[in-house]
């Protein structure tokens, strides 16, 4: 817990003092990492995004055409996506697939002396390892939640077009009409905390790892397993700050 | 160095397209219009519940627009107004090909179901009533859903609160007629009682008499009985009797019946030996030869006396 909150510390030091101080860090990595964690996760957050709008789609026009609300199977489907589903669904994909790699990438260059061959040449890893894929993290985690929200409208038109008869336009109009402004920055609120999460634990668990390649798995398993329970509580501290808070 | 370019590329060209992707979902969400509506109309309510921005519109029940504003009327708006009830302005855009909206048109909050979604109703009105002008404002009329009928039971629930307090005061006066009617009633019912009461001393007086008369009557019933009985068995016996001689006399007919036969016959043959007596008495010492009979049988079958030879 020392070490991860040293690690924050650090963090916000070069990323906002820094700076100021004439220690820019290079842009050069950070697009690298953009890359790496963003982009090449979009297909997986796109099949995701798809699958579970469809399924939520399905499942609210199972239930609501009993009452005879189908109408509302579009506004479900919105808010759902917007507030939740889509904040937390592509937050799982990304520790998976990116925060995973992350910790196994700095695990191995911490068993391998990297690390220490940086601060021997005066390089502070945190500077030059981390602060990279913080910001490549903060920045693409919500774009792939703006995404995933896309893919998932899609998804959930794709059930009211095709299975409910939705003319395009309805759909569109009754999922602008019942969400709001709010619903969609809250879940991009979400999304940024949750990179911040997901990033430094994966980071953390990298930079401190003992022993040899069994350390760098043991790492990796405990980077996914706490983002995932990390994530999973903010979410629920987060919905609970916006539910009282509105 | 082409790594990093297209790593720049790349990474830009994503955050660029999420850029718009979200300033759109931003602008939708907020119910921004690019191309300004050509024709509004401005709608007061004194309640908007369920209505919201992007809310539908709808000309004689067909989708004719959108909710495009929102907001509260200031309190010199409202003092400004006839009906000063009405709290909330509503502009709503009318789309294009949607014909002039008449001035008798009534604007108006309904909804499918109860359940269902609110949307402005603009009814039909008359063609000829004339058109409202751009941004024209209008006075809406109230929902008639779940809310308003719980509402409307209030009036009715005054109603009835008035309605119990007159019947109570009513009460009031009714009740010492009740109290007057009932003194009548116990009055009736006294004398009920002395009635009663002396049928029930007359009963008593004529008890003796009348359970007197009783046992005689139970005598003569008891005789009465008996009799009965002793007639029962001599009816029993009679009938016994008389089916013991019918049967006899039946036996004594039957018999009789044969005789009658034989006496038939004989008679008929009398009747030829008493002619050949008659005619010829030496036949019956000479002999000669015999006169042929008429056989029993002809006799018996015959309804007639038959000559007693055969012609």
């Amino acid at each position: 817990m020392k070490n991860y909150l040293n690690l924050n510390l650090s963090l916000l030091y070069w990323v906002l003092v820094a700076p100021f101080s004439g220690q820019f860090f290079k842009i050069a990595p950070i697009f690298r990492q953009m890359v790496f964690i963003g982009v090449r996760a979009a297909p997986m957050v796109a099949l995701t995004s798809f699958s579970v709008g469809v399924t939520l789609a399905m499942q609210a026009a199972h239930s609501l055409q009993q009452l005879g609300a189908e109408i509302y199977v579009p506004d479900l489907v919105t808010v759902t996506l917007l507030r939740e589903l889509g904040p937390v669904l592509i937050a799982v994909i990304v520790i998976g697939r990116s925060g995973s790699a992350v910790a196994a990438e700095l695990g191995t260059m911490k068993v391998s002396e990297e690390i220490e061959a940086l601060e021997v040449m005066a390089i502070n890893p945190i500077r030059f390892l981390i602060v990279p894929r913080f910001l490549a993290m903060l920045v693409m985690l919500p774009v792939l939640t703006i995404l995933g929200n896309y893919v998932g409208f899609f998804g959930g038109w794709t059930v009211c077009h095709y299975a409910l008869g939705f003319n395009t336009a309805g759909f569109i109009l009754r999922a602008l009409e019942s969400a709001t402004t709010w619903d969609l920055y809250s879940g991009l609120i979400k999304s940024a905390v949750f990179a911040w999460v997901v990033i430094t634990i994966a980071c953390n668990a990298g930079l401190h790892v003992d022993g040899g390649a069994e350390g760098v798995g043991q790492a990796t398993t405990a980077s996914v397993v706490y983002s995932l329970l990390a994530m999973l509580v903010l979410n629920a501290v987060l919905t609970g700050i916006f539910f009282f808070g509105s | 160095m082409k790594r990093n370019l297209s790593d720049y590329i790349v990474a830009l060209a994503v955050i660029a397209c999420s850029l718009v992707l979200l300033t759109a979902l931003t602008l939708a969400l907020s119910g921004f219009q690019l191309k300004k509506p050509t024709r509004t109309l401005q709608i007061d309510y004194q309640d908007v519940s369920g209505v919201k921005v992007h809310s539908e519109v709808r000309f004689a029940g067909a989708p004719a627009g959108r909710v495009i504003a929102m907001r509260h009327l200031s309190t010199e708006e409202r003092s400004g107004f006839d009906n000063k009830r009405n709290a909330v302005r509503v502009t709503i855009s009318i789309d294009e090909g949607i014909p002039p909206v008449p001035v008798d048109t009534v604007a108006s909050l309904g909804s499918d179901t109860l359940l269902g979604q609110k949307f402005i109703a603009l009814s039909a009105g008359m063609p000829d009533a004339g058109t409202l002008a751009n941004a024209a404002i209008i006075e809406g009329h109230p929902a008639y859903g779940i809310e308003q009928i719980t509402q409307a039971a209030g009036p009715l629930l005054d109603n009835a609160n008035s309605l119990l307090t007159k019947v109570k005061s009513d009460l009031g006066e009714l009740l010492p007629k009740i109290s007057k009617l009932t003194g009548s009633v116990d009055g009736l019912a006294k004398n009920g009682d002395a009635l009663v009461g002396r049928a029930t001393k007359l009963i008593a007086d004529n008890e003796g008499d009348v359970k007197k008369d009783l046992q005689e009557l139970q005598s003569v019933m008891n005789g009465l009985e008996h009799v009965l009985k002793n007639a029962n068995g001599f009816i029993g016996d009679a009938g016994k009797f008389v089916g013991t001689t019918d049967k006899q006399l039946q036996e004594q007919m039957k018999e009789l019946h044969v005789i009658l036969l034989n006496l038939k016959v004989v008679s008929t043959h009398a009747k030829a030996l008493t002619e050949a007596l008659g005619e010829k008495p030496n036949r019956l010492i000479f002999s000669g030869k015999s006169n042929k009979l008429t056989p029993e049988t002809t006799i018996l079958k015959s309804q007639q006396p038959l000559p007693a030879r055969v012609p």
